[in-house]
Parts: structure tokens; sequence; C-alpha cells
């Protein structure tokens, strides 16, 4: 790899190392002290004011103030929408694919990265409106169905360009060889493209899991997931700053898997389709 | 017999009936309900007035004169305009950073840089609210020797300046993400050639690394401006807009005039204009990518 020569250059990489490291660190090791002191306890300076605990995680794991729920609704509105964005975005991310010679199919596709820089707050005015009316508030069947829009475009996006990848000529040479059509899909072109299908799958994932907007508006007490419930400790935030952090560092837990399986792969995604 | 050769292995038509659901469910789910955004748009549609009437397009008349939708929106623009600015320079600085290391402890910094994306955007949102700024603790106040008075949120001049300063951390290692990737695929004989040649890390960086660069990052910084453009969870969280409305930012904006205020006809034909402004935003980006590529 490049080599740093001097003393002078290896100076300025340490100091902008150690600031880099510094600027990234030090919020989270407050986070952490934070999740750690017992409630009402105060920070000043580095050094914990009171012994460290873990009654925080505690309270929030098995006691009054339960992660649970809001945990099993982000699982099921997480899942249920990436699953079926996945289910929909595959065939037409194959299907586009194959018609990119057609300039109705490349309209298509560019509408796709359209769609995909569309404002959220443009859906949940009327999201809001029809299921207030339609008393779908407040459910998690409910939220999957609205997060889908958000996840499809960069989905079919994204599939897309992966499937561009797999020349035509491949799965031509498997139905010469006999293999029927979805014998040629499961066995040349799902191998190819699996990897990259997978990365996709992970990152839609992650834009469930962090989902927002929805997520507050389309939920009151029953639906409610971890993004919406994380910052409502703010009104006991007072008393309660202790859980709300051990919450946020237990909710950070699936993000720490996901993402390192996906960071590979998210420069090729984002490159996907502008070449 | 001749037989004409297939050109696809399907044919199209099956190719289209395999787009056709997703295509449908875009319909369903983004391009109707827009309508009907814009259908409410038309509507005096008030709840806290108890009114829902047409009324043609006196709400947009409505917007053009709002003075707060106008702020709300140069306030938009400078904040995309900043964090992406501050984005780019940490980003690279902490590409760079790994760009010289062996192996295994650029593995371990590249974890720890992105560490900050691995939280909850509202949650990270409301840790900085409450720890770093917040009174009692004041955390950053107490880094930066500012006076425990000082509430960094609740003070008109700095709010704004601290949500970004926020979602800078929380967001910067996406754009290192990209950038360190970029970095990774570049060949190292040029930069090799160069130092052989006499050039200096700084000259190096200017003359080759950037110029190789331009690609990942106009593509990286234009999707970060896009969705600083949409941003809605830091600045909400923070400070819903206030203190006195000086923090709003264009989806604030609307979402406090059609949930909090309960104006669903005139957030909605706010939400039209903001989509608008979006469309020419990343039509611009979709061009600009589009003409660099061919550079």
């Amino acid at each position: 790899m490049y080599k740093l020569r001097g003393p002078l250059a290896l100076a300025l990489a340490l100091a902008a190392g150690t600031v880099m490291l510094l600027w990234v660190l030090t919020p989270y090791y407050f986070l952490f002290l934070t999740a750690l002191l017992p409630s009402g306890a105060s920070l000043n300076g580095l050094r914990p004011s009171a012994p460290l605990t873990f009654e925080n995680f505690s309270a929030v794991i098995f006691g009054f103030n339960r992660i649970w729920p809001y945990m099993r609704n982000t699982a099921i509105v997480s899942t249920g929408s990436t699953l079926l964005a996945l289910v929909i975005a595959l065939p037409a991310g194959y299907g586009l694919s194959r018609l990119s010679h057609l300039r109705s199919a490349r309209v298509a596709y560019l509408s796709m990265f359209v769609f995909r820089m569309l404002p959220p707050i443009t859906l949940v005015i009327p999201y809001f409106i029809v299921f207030s009316r339609a008393h779908q508030l407040d459910t998690r069947s409910g939220l999957i169905v609205a997060t889908v829009p958000l996840l499809l475009p960069f989905a079919i996006w994204t599939i897309k360009a992966f499937f561009d990848g797999v020349p035509i000529v491949i799965e031509e040479a498997a139905r010469l060889d006999g293999c029927g059509t979805l014998g040629t899909l499961w066995r040349v072109v799902l191998p190819v493209v699996g990897q990259g299908i997978a990365a996709t799958t992970v990152l839609v994932f992650l834009q469930a899991y962090v989902e927002y907007m929805f997520a507050t508006t389309l939920s009151k007490s029953v639906a409610v997931t971890l993004p919406a419930y994380l910052p409502s400790f703010q009104n006991d935030y007072f008393v309660y700053v202790g859980n709300m952090m051990a919450a946020t560092i237990i909710s950070t837990i699936p993000m720490v898997f996901l993402y390192s399986y996906a960071q590979r792969y998210m420069q090729r995604m984002s490159m996907a389709g502008t070449h | 017999m001749a037989r004409q050769r297939a050109t696809r292995v399907l044919g199209q038509r099956d190719y289209w009936l395999l787009t056709l659901p997703a295509l449908v469910v875009i319909l369903v789910s983004i391009v109707a309900p827009i309508g009907y955004t814009l259908f409410l748009s038309l509507h005096d549609f008030d709840l806290m007035k108890g009114s829902n009437r047409y009324n043609g397009i006196q709400n947009y008349i409505k917007v053009f004169a709002d003075v707060e939708f106008r702020t709300a929106l140069i306030r938009t623009l400078i904040y995309v305009a900043v964090v992406v600015f501050l984005d780019f320079v940490i980003g690279f600085l902490q590409a760079l950073l790994l760009f010289r290391l062996k192996a295994r402890t650029a593995k371990i910094l590249k974890g720890i840089f992105l560490l900050p994306i691995l939280l909850i955007p509202s949650a990270a949102a409301m840790f900085w609210r409450v720890i770093m700024y917040g009174p009692p603790y004041q955390v950053l106040n107490r880094i930066l020797g500012l006076p425990q008075t000082t509430a960094v949120l609740a003070t008109t001049d700095w709010a704004f300046w601290g949500i970004i300063l926020t979602v800078v951390w929380a967001w910067s290692p996406w754009v290192f993400l990209l950038i360190s990737g970029g970095l990774d695929s570049l060949s190292v004989e040029p930069l090799e050639a160069a130092q052989i040649d006499g050039a200096n890390f700084w000259q190096v960086v200017w003359y080759h690394i950037l110029p190789a660069l331009r690609p990942v990052i106009f593509v990286t910084l234009s999707l970060k401006a896009v969705d600083s453009f949409m941003t809605f969870p830091f600045p909400w969280v923070m400070t819903g807009g206030g203190p006195a409305h000086s923090t709003h930012v264009m989806s604030t904006y609307i979402y406090e005039s059609a949930f909090q205020h309960l104006n669903y006809g005139y957030g909605s034909a706010l939400a039209m204009i903001m989509m608008l402004l979006g469309i020419l935003l990343s039509g611009g980006v979709i061009y600009m990518v589009w003409r660099n590529d061919d550079v």
C-alpha cells in the first residue's frame, strides 16, 4: 500500500487519526456511561459519578420498561415489509433487466430512481388519512403495507443492476442444454446474483428497521416500533435517561450484524445502475 | 429449415408479466397516494376549523405568501450544503487515513469509524438531544467549554447548527464507507509512480486520488444531498422545528402543518411543492451524474 514518508507527514496522520477517533468515540463513551449509571446520577467529566450498574439494562429487559413488545413490532414490520418488497422487486428487476433494450422499460427503470427520491412526507399525509378512515391505524399489517413503497424503488433499482451482470448467453446456453425456465433461473442465474440479492435484502431491511416517519405517524400504542418508541422516553426523560440509553444500545445489536455483512457491498450498490 | 434464434430466453410478454406486479404496486402505493395528496391540496381540509371544502388553488397562493415556508426552504438548502460538505470532508479524511494502513488495523479502524451509523437515527437524535445538549448533562457544553446556562437546542441561533453537528456525526460514516470502497478499488501503481517522481502526499491526493475518485464522490454526495433534502427524524426529534421555528426544514414544517395544526389541506399543498422541488433536485442529480459519466 501507499507509504507515507517523512516524520511530519506521519505526525499529521497520527494527529488526524486521533482527532477522528475522539470524534467518533467520545459520544459513544457517554452513551455507555449514561446507560451504566443509575437514574438520576449526574455526569461530571469522564469519571463515573456513581458505581456502574446494569440496572438500566435489567429494567429494559426484565423490568418495568420492557423493550420486547417494541422489538417484536419492529421485527414483524421490518421483516414483513422487506419480504413483501423483495417478492415484488425480484421478478421486476429480472424482467426490467431483460427488457432494457426497450425504451419503455428503460423509462420504467429510470422512474424507480425518481421514486426513490420521493420525500416520504408526500406519502405520509394520504396514508394517514386513508388508514384513519379504514381503521388501519396502529396496526402492524398497516405499517408493513405502508413501508413497502418506501423500499420498493430502491430494491427494484438495485436488483435490476445485479441481473444486468448476468449475460443472457448463460441463460440461453442453459436452455439449449434442456433447462426449463425455472431450472435456468435456479441453477444458473441465482448463483451469480445470489450474493448481490442477499446484500440488497440486508440493506432494504436496514431501511425498514430504522424507518421513523411512518412508524410514528401511523402507530399509537399497539404497533409502535423501536425507532418511534425510543425517542418517546422524553416525557419522563429526566428520570429514565439511563433506560433510554440502555434500550438504544440493545436496539443497535441487530444493526451491528447487518452492517458488518452489508458494508462490503454498499459501495457497489450505490454505484449500481449509474454506469 | 432455418429457425429464427430467439434473442431472449423468455418472450417479451413474459418479462413484462414479471414486471407487472411491481408496476401495479407502485401505481397503487405511490402514484395514487400522490394523486390523493394533490386532491387534498385543493381543499380547505382543516380539522381545527372543522372545514372540508374545495377551494381551488388558494392553498398554493397561501404557500407562496408563507414566509415561514420560504425560510424553511432556504434553511433546508443551507442544511443540505453544509451537511454534504462536512460529510465529505470527514468521510474523505477518514478514508484517506485508512488507505495507508495495513489490512488488519484498517479493518479495526473502519469498524470504529462506522460506529455512529449503528445507532437508530431517531435514537441517536434523542441521545444527542438529552445527553450532549440537554440540561442537566450537556456533555457537549463541557467538552467545548461552553457555559452550563446555554442550552444549545433551546437557543435560536445555535439549535440549527446543533442539529447539523449531530447529523454529521451520525451519518458521515456512510460517505466514509462509500469513498473508502472507492479508494480500495484504485490501483496503486500510478500513486507509487508519482511518489517515486517526488510528489508529496497532498500532491498525490490532489492530482491522482481525487480525479480518480470523482465518479464515486459525485454519486455518493448526490445521493447524500437528496437524502438530506428530505431529512426528518433528526430535526423533528431534536427540536420539532423550534425554538420559535428556527430549526424548521421542509419536512418538519410540512409535518407540523399537517399533523399538529391539523391543516391537512395546506400541508398537502406544501407537500406537493416539496415534491416538485425534490423532483427538480433529483432530476438535476440524474442529469449531472449522467453527464459526468460521459466525461
